[in-house]
């Protein structure tokens, strides 16, 4: 292993940890947010009895990630849905796997949701992904938009 | 039970009146609408059998779409940017919906008829060049292969090549099938498709087919009680002097 790829290690290692001290400490990531794996039991997609996995998306200690309502600016000049959402940072290899984001292992007809629980959405609410931030060494983020009944 | 004593035991095309649970084997509404699931397989079998020697040939170890076939997967509904985002899709798609306005005219006097559009997508899914090149002849091959399968019926792929849009009920030869006539209106593309938001990226490769179909309404005889014994004159005026014109009796059975 390289040099740059310890020193990477150690930063996520230690961003891993930080990031889960505003929930930890000062209670300030009030929404979690579950990657919900859903599917029915018929040979088309609503057929049948409705099934679902859900895998926590999480920072160190089991703290969740920010969750973030876009501004009304940030929305237009994205061309966005309303009520788009930003879930992160996230580390990446130490909290949410990319590909778990990205629902690489869906086999076809099966939902990719995120399940958002928190004050706005006491009972959970499902957002479908629209848009995923990769680019950076220490940080994943995705944007998510509503779906589906907000219960 | 309200259900059986209440309903109209009316139908209208594929939906059948009283909507009973038992209908309901797959947990969804769908069966409301059986035509809408038919056409589907339908056609997917059709082209699939039509066209999936072509294909192999064509893609078999240099294309992106090595290893799939001319329709890879299916949707029962529009295949929109929120619902692709939800579910795993793969490509080819075929895609069948309810599109625009149906309009429900007199058939008869006892008859109501609606007349609805269909949109057809097929997606081949993004392409480049040598792709392009290589499948975006399969998009009106397909349109040409649903055309001929409509003038058919039917296709021997599906259900040993029962024909599809006739009534099939030999207990009841004159109950309206699902859909009492079907016919391709026209075609649209091959063409560049995008959907909204992020996903506008990425450009797909669509040809989307406009269909019409006509349903008819009908009513289930065997659920209404008989009428015993009951006698029907229908005069012309001048009574006791003119004879009526009708004279009717129902069977007295009691």
């Amino acid at each position: 292993m390289t040099v740059g790829i310890q020193r990477r290690d150690r930063l996520r290692a230690l961003v891993y940890r930080v990031r889960s001290i505003p929930g930890e400490r000062f209670g300030l990531r009030p929404y979690t947010v579950s990657i919900v794996t859903a599917w029915t039991s018929g040979d088309i997609t609503g057929d049948g009895s409705r099934a679902e996995t859900l895998t926590p998306i999480t920072e160190a200690k089991s703290q969740p990630p920010k969750v973030r309502w876009l501004k009304d600016d940030e929305i237009a000049t994205g061309a966005l849905p309303p009520g788009t959402v930003e879930v992160g940072p996230m580390t990446p290899e130490l909290g949410a796997k990319l590909s778990d984001l990205l629902g690489n292992a869906l086999t076809t007809g099966e939902l990719r949701l995120f399940r958002l629980t928190g004050p706005r959405h006491p009972g959970g609410a499902d957002y479908r992904f629209i848009g995923v931030g990769h680019d950076r060494a220490l940080r994943h983020t995705i944007r998510l938009a509503p779906v589906g009944s907000q219960v | 039970m309200p259900l059986e004593t209440e309903s109209m035991f009316e139908r209208i095309g594929g939906l059948e009146l009283p909507a009973r649970a038992s209908l309901i084997a797959n947990q969804s509404l769908a069966p409301l609408d059986p035509g809408r699931d038919l056409l589907l397989a339908l056609f997917k079998a059709a082209i699939n059998s039509e066209l999936a020697d072509a294909w192999r040939e064509a893609t078999s170890g240099n294309s992106f779409y090595d290893n799939l076939l001319p329709v890879q997967d299916t949707l029962p509904c529009e295949p929109t940017e929120k619902l692709l985002t939800q579910r795993k899709t793969e490509f080819p798609l075929l895609a069948i919906h309810r599109s625009g306005s149906g309009r429900y005219e007199p058939h008869t006097l006892e008859l109501t008829r609606l007349i609805q559009p269909w949109t057809l997508h097929y997606i081949l899914g993004p392409l480049d060049a040598i792709d392009q090149r290589k499948l975006l002849d399969a998009c009106v091959a397909i349109a040409k292969i649903v055309a001929l399968v409509i003038r058919r019926r039917g296709h021997a792929s599906f259900e040993a090549g029962a024909l599809q849009f006739f009534s099939v009920d030999a207990a009841d030869p004159f109950r309206a099938p699902a859909f009492t006539s079907l016919r391709i209106v026209s075609h649209e593309g091959p063409g560049q498709a995008a959907f909204g938001g992020e996903a506008s990226a990425v450009t797909y490769w669509a040809i989307e087919m406009a269909l019409e179909t006509t349903e008819l309404s009908g009513h289930d005889s065997d659920a209404e009680g008989l009428l015993d014994g009951a006698d029907f004159t229908v005069g012309v005026g001048g009574e006791d002097i003119l004879p009526a014109m009708i004279l009717a009796s129902t069977d007295d059975e009691a």
